[in-house]
C-alpha cells in the first residue's frame, strides 16, 4: 500500500491532509461547540467604545511581547497580581492577548490598581514611578491623536463577530468614547497632568482601567469600597499615638517606605517630593496631620484616588505605621528638589506645633 | 518477487536534455542571507533594548513592541523561509531529474515572496499588527501569502508530477507535508473579520482563539521550521557525506509520525490558563510522545554520519550540519520536557522559553540554512568555497554565540521563575515588586546580547566569503543535463524511468 | 465550570480516544509494513540523492577552480 502510495503525489499529499485534520479537527471541534453555550459571566460586559480603542493602540504597539493578560491558578499569581483568569472573562476578547512572556508583570488585574495619573507617568516615564525599569517611554502617545474615525466599523465589527452591542449603538459610540476621555482627562488634570482628551494615551489608560475589573461585579466593589469610607470617617482608633524620635525607630520607618512590598515611592517619590500622590514634605495635607490621622490614612488608603489601603490584612502593623508615620513628619521640610506642586483648591495648611 | 531490472532496451535512443534553473536557487539564497541578516540585527537591536531602554531613543517605528514582531517574522518567514525555497528549488529538481515545473511560478513565487517581507517590515513598524504570534500580518497580506504559498505549491507539485523517477524520495514527503500543513494552518488561523485596510478582528474570541493561535503556532514551528528542514537534511547529509542515509525505514516511520503527532501538540503553549482541562492533558501526553519521532530523525541524521567524522572535521558543511541536527535532539527533547505541567509551572512566561526557540532557530534552522548556503553557492558558481577558513571561524562564533545565548536565557529564566515564586516564612511573597526579579537577571541579558552579537558577526563572515566565493566563479543559471531518454510505461501514463535512473517496477501491473 | 459544559457535550471523551486509535492503528499498520519491506529497495532509494547521473560534476569544497 505504501509503495503504492509513494509514487503518487497526490493521495500522498490528500492522506497528510487528513493525519494533519484529524488532530487538528479534535482538537477544535470541542471548543467550537461550547462557543453557543459558554456561561458568560454576567459581570462581563463588551468593552467601552474608548476601552475597545485603547484596546488597539494596546495591540499597536505590541505591549503582548511583554505582558500577559493570564493569571494561572498559582499561590504566587493569585498573591502577586489577584484573582486567576476565568474563560468566560474573554469571550469578548477578539483577539485575545493573553500573551507568551513576561518581561513585565502580568496585566489581567492592573485595571483600578493605580489612579490614571499614575499610568500616564508611567507611560510618559516608566523610570519615575519604577526606577530600574526596563520598559521603553512611550512620549508618542501623549502626542499622537487618537484615530476614532473607525469607531462605529469596529462597533459594527465586533457585532457581526457576536459581541452584544445593541442595535445601533455605532451611532452613538463616538459620542460615549468622548465622554468617557474627557472624564479620564479631567482625572489626569486634577493630578496636575495636562493631557488633551483626544491623544492615544488616554484610550489606553482607559483600557487598562478596565482590565480584569468585570468580574469584581460592581455592586461588590462599591460596597466594599462604601465599607472603607465609613471605616475611615469612623476613625481606626488611633488616637494618642505618639510621635516617634528614636533613631532606629525612624529607620524602620524609612526601610517600610522604601521598601519593594509597599512601594510608596512609584507615587511619592524616594525622596517623598511627590509625583502622583502629593508632596509629603510641606506643610500642605489633605487628609489631616497628627500622628493618628497620617497612620489612619495610610491604614484605609484612598481608593478613589488610587492609593491603597496599606493596613488592611498582613500588610502593616500598628507598630510599623507609627514608625512610618513618624518617619514621614520627621522629613517635614527638607525641601526635595522638584516638588509636586501642592492642590492648594484641596489642602489645609499644618502647623508645624500640631506634631 | 522479481528484483528491479534496469531496461536495456533504451540505450539506441538519443540523450533527453533539460536545464535546471539556478538562478532562482542563486537569488533565494541571496534573499536568505540578506534578511538572515536583517532578522539577526532586528533581534541585537531588541537584545540591546532590554539592557539599555532608551537605546535609538524613543521612537514610534523603532519601539521594542513593534520591533519585536518583526524581529520573529524576519527569522521565521524571510530567512528560515527563503531558505526553505533555497534547497527546495535546488533539491526537488535533482531528486525528481526534472527542471521546477514552471519557470514564471518560480518567479513570482520569488518576487511575491520578498513583496511580502517587504509589506510586513512596512507595516510591523508602523503598528499595523494582528498580535497574534508569528501571524501578525494584516489580512491583505495574509492573502497575498495564501496565495505565493499555493503558487510554491502548484510549482512543488507540477515538477513532482513531471519527474523522471517513480519514487518519490523521502525528502519530498517532507516537502509536501510542509505546503499542506502550513496552508491549513495559515488559513484557519487567519480567519478575520476587516474593519479597514489595515484593521481587523479575529474571527475567535477568548480561548477558542487562543486554542487555534498556538495550535497554528506550535505547527508553525513544526511544519515550517522543522519538516521541511528535515527534508533537507536527507538531501543535504547523505549529499555532503557521500553516503546514503542511515535508515531508510526509520526516515518514513519518523516521518509519518511526526505528521500525525505534531498537530496535537498545540495546547502545551496553554498550559495552567483557562483552556479546558482534557485539551491541556491531550496537549502534554502527545508532546511527550513527540520525542520519539524527533529523535528518530535526528539519530537517522547522525548516524548517516557515522565513520566519517574525519570528513566533518574538515568540512565546514558538515560541522554546520552536525550542531544543527545535534540541536535539534535537544530542543525536541526540551521542548517535550517544557510540556510537562510541572515543569512548564516553571519556565513558561519566562526567558527560558526564549532561550530554547534560539536553540532552535539559531542552531538547527541557523545551522542548516548555512550548510546550505555553503553546500550549494561554489556548486552552482561552478567554483570551491572562497574560504574554507573564514567558515570555520564563522562556525565557531556562530557556536559560541549560540552558548552565550542559551544559557544565559536559561540561568536568567529559572531564575526569574524561582523569584516570581519564593515565598517568606510569612507567607507573603519575598519578592512582591516584580522588578527586582527584572533587574535581577540583567546582566543575563547583557550577555545574551554578547551572544547575539557574536552570532551575527559569524553571518557577516559568511556574506563576505559566500560573496567572494560567487566573485571567483560564474553562475551557472541554467545547469543542462543530459540523460537517456525515458519512455511512457505502456499501462500508466506515468514515466517509468529506465536505465540510469534505476526504475521500481516491482508494484507495476505489466 | 467551564468543565462541566465540556461534560454536558455528549460523549466528549470519546473525541480523542477515537483519534488516539486511528491514529496508532494507522501507525502500527505502518511500522509493521515498513519493518518487513524489502531491505534491498529501501537502499536503493536511499541512495536517490547520491546518484549523480545528470548533475554536472561536484567541485571540491576547497578546490578553487573546477578541474
Amino acid at each position: 500500500m505504501h509503495r503504492w502510495l509513494e509514487g503518487r503525489p497526490t493521495q500522498f499529499a490528500l492522506l497528510t491532509l487528513v493525519a494533519v485534520l484529524i488532530g487538528g479537527i479534535i482538537e477544535y471541534v470541542p471548543t467550537a461547540l461550547i462557543e453557543s453555550n459558554i456561561p458568560t459571566i454576567a459581570a462581563v460586559k463588551p468593552y467601552t467604545p474608548l476601552e475597545l480603542e485603547g484596546r488597539d493602540v494596546y495591540i499597536a504597539e505590541g505591549c503582548v511581547g511583554c505582558h500577559s493578560q493570564m493569571i494561572r491558578p498559582f499561590r504566587s499569581e493569585v498573591e502577586r497580581y489577584g484573582d486567576y483568569s476565568k474563560a468566560g472573562e474573554f469571550v469578548y476578547d477578539h483577539p485575545f492577548l493573553w500573551g507568551s512572556k513576561r518581561t513585565g508583570p502580568d496585566l489581567h488585574r492592573i485595571g483600578g490598581k493605580y489612579p490614571d495619573s499614575w499610568h500616564a507617568l508611567h507611560m510618559q516615564d516608566p523610570q519615575a514611578t519604577s526606577p530600574g525599569s526596563i520598559m521603553p517611554a512611550y512620549p508618542w502617545l501623549f502626542e499622537k491623536q487618537l484615530d476614532d474615525s473607525l469607531i462605529g466599523a469596529k462597533i459594527a465589527a465586533m457585532r457581526t463577530l457576536g459581541v452584544p452591542y445593541e442595535d445601533g449603538y455605532e451611532m452613538q459610540a463616538a459620542a460615549d468614547l468622548k465622554a468617557q476621555a474627557q472624564t479620564i482627562a479631567a482625572n489626569l488634570s486634577e493630578s496636575g497632568m495636562v493631557v488633551p482628551a483626544d491623544k492615544q494615551i488616554i484610550a489606553l489608560i482607559g483600557y487598562l482601567q478596565r482590565l480584569g475589573t468585570d468580574i469584581r461585579g460592581d455592586a461588590e466593589y462599591m460596597a466594599e469600597l462604601e465599607a472603607l469610607m465609613t471605616k475611615i470617617e469612623q476613625g481606626t482608633g488611633f488616637e494618642g499615638a505618639q510621635l516617634l524620635v528614636e533613631d532606629m525607630d525612624l529607620a524602620a520607618g524609612k526601610a517600610i517606605y522604601q521598601s519593594q512590598r509597599n512601594l510608596c515611592y512609584t507615587c511619592h517619590r524616594n525622596d517623598l517630593g511627590g509625583q502622583v500622590g502629593p508632596n509629603l514634605t510641606d506643610n500642605y495635607w489633605l487628609h489631616g496631620c497628627t500622628v493618628a490621622e497620617i497612620m489612619s490614612n495610610i491604614k484605609s488608603g484612598f481608593q478613589q484616588k488610587g492609593m491603597l489601603p496599606y493596613g488592611s490584612g498582613k500588610s502593616l502593623t500598628e507598630e510599623q505605621l507609627q514608625q512610618v508615620a513618624s518617619y514621614l513628619i520627621s522629613q517635614q521640610g527638607s525641601n526635595p528638589a522638584k516638588p509636586k506642586a501642592a492642590d492648594s483648591t484641596r489642602a489645609s495648611l499644618c502647623e508645624a506645633q500640631t506634631w | 518477487m522479481t528484483n528491479d531490472v534496469p531496461s536495456t532496451s533504451v540505450s539506441m535512443q538519443p540523450p533527453e536534455v533539460f536545464h535546471y534553473d539556478n538562478r532562482t536557487v542563486r537569488d533565494f539564497g541571496v534573499a536568505t542571507i540578506v534578511w538572515g541578516i536583517v532578522g539577526f540585527l532586528v533581534g541585537l537591536i531588541v537584545a540591546l533594548k532590554l539592557v539599555y531602554p532608551d537605546f535609538l531613543g524613543f521612537v514610534p517605528e523603532l519601539s521594542y513592541g513593534r520591533l519585536r514582531p518583526l524581529h520573529t517574522n524576519a527569522v521565521i518567514f524571510a530567512f528560515a523561509g527563503n531558505a526553505i525555497f533555497f534547497g527546495i528549488y535546488y533539491s526537488l529538481p535533482r531528486l525528481c531529474k526534472t527542471p521546477m515545473w514552471n519557470q514564471a511560478l518560480s518567479k513570482v513565487h520569488f518576487w511575491g515572496w520578498q513583496a511580502i517581507i517587504v509589506a510586513a517590515a512596512l507595516t510591523l513598524t508602523q503598528g499595523i499588527t494582528t498580535s497574534k504570534e508569528y501571524a501578525e500580518l494584516e489580512w491583505p497580506i495574509d492573502i497575498a501569502i495564501a496565495l505565493v504559498w499555493v503558487v510554491f505549491g502548484a510549482n512543488m507539485l507540477g515538477t513532482i508530477y513531471t519527474r523522471r523517477v517513480r519514487h518519490m524520495y523521502v525528502a519530498i514527503w517532507f516537502y509536501l507535508a510542509t505546503f499542506i500543513t502550513v496552508a491549513v494552518l495559515h488559513i484557519v488561523n487567519s480567519f478575520e473579520l476587516p474593519v479597514s485596510l489595515f484593521k481587523s478582528y479575529s474571527l475567535y474570541a477568548g480561548v477558542q482563539d487562543a486554542l487555534v493561535q498556538w495550535w497554528y503556532g506550535h505547527n508553525a514551528v513544526a511544519f515550517f521550521l522543522t519538516t521541511p528542514f528535515l527534508g533537507i537534511m536527507y538531501y543535504l547529509i547523505p549529499k555532503a557525506a557521500n553516503r546514503p542515509v542511515f535508515s531508510y525505514r526509520l526516515s518514513i516511520i519518523h516521518f509519518w509520525a511526526l505528521v500525525f503527532l505534531y498537530i496535537w501538540a498545540g495546547p502545551h503553549h496553554l498550559l495552567y490558563t483557562a483552556l479546558p482541562d482534557w485539551a491541556q492533558s491531550l496537549g502534554v501526553v502527545f508532546s511527550v510522545m513527540l520525542i520519539a519521532p524527533s529523535w528518530g530523525g535526528m539519530i537517522n541524521g547522525l548516524l548517516t554520519l557515522r565513520g566519517a567524522w574525519d570528513t566533518v572535521r574538515k568540512s565546514p558543511v558538515l560541522k554546520f550540519l552536525v550542531v544543527g541536527v545535534t540541536a535539534y535532539g535537544m530542543s525536541t527533547f526540551e521542548g517535550p520536557m517544557m510540556a510537562l505541567k510541572n515543569v512548564n509551572a516553571l519556565t513558561h512566561y519566562t526567558d527560558y522559553t526564549i532561550g530554547h526557540v534560539h536553540m532552535g532557530a539559531l542552531a538547527w534552522n541557523g545551522g542548516l540554512s548555512f550548510a546550505m548556503l555553503y553546500y550549494i553557492i561554489p556548486r552552482i558558481y561552478r567554483t570551491g568555497l572562497y574560504s574554507v577558513k573564514l567558515a570555520n571561524v564563522h562556525f565557531w562564533a556562530a557556536t559560541l554565540g549560540i552558548m552565550f545565548y542559551v544559557l544565559s536565557m536559561y540561568f536568567g529564566g529559572i531564575t526569574q521563575s524561582l523569584m516570581w515564586k519564593e515565598f517568606t516564612a510569612d507567607g507573603l511573597l519575598r519578592y512582591p515588586n516584580f522588578l527586582e526579579t527584572v533587574t535581577q537577571i540583567m546582566p543575563m541579558y547583557a550577555l545574551r546580547s554578547v551572544g547575539g552579537g557574536l552570532y551575527l558577526t559569524g553571518a557577516l563572515l559568511a556574506v563576505i566569503n559566500l560573496w567572494a566565493t560567487a566573485r571567483q566563479g560564474s553562475l551557472l543559471a541554467s545547469e543542462e543535463v543530459r540523460t537517456r531518454r525515458c519512455r511512457r510505461s505502456a499501462c500508466t501514463e506515468r514515466p517509468t524511468c529506465t536505465a540510469g535512473w534505476k526504475a521500481d517496477r516491482r508494484s507495476s501491473p505489466c | 465550570m467551564y468543565k462541566e459544559v465540556l461534560r454536558s457535550i455528549e460523549g466528549i471523551e470519546i473525541y480523542p480516544i477515537i483519534s488516539l486509535l486511528i491514529f496508532f492503528c494507522f501507525f502500527v499498520g505502518l511500522t509493521a509494513w515498513y519493518v518487513m519491506a524489502d531491505g534491498d529497495r529501501l537502499q536503493r532509494l536511499a541512495r536517490m540523492p547520491l546518484d549523480q547521473e545528470g548533475e554536472s560534476a561536484a567541485p571540491h569544497e576547497n578546490g578553487g577552480k573546477l578541474s
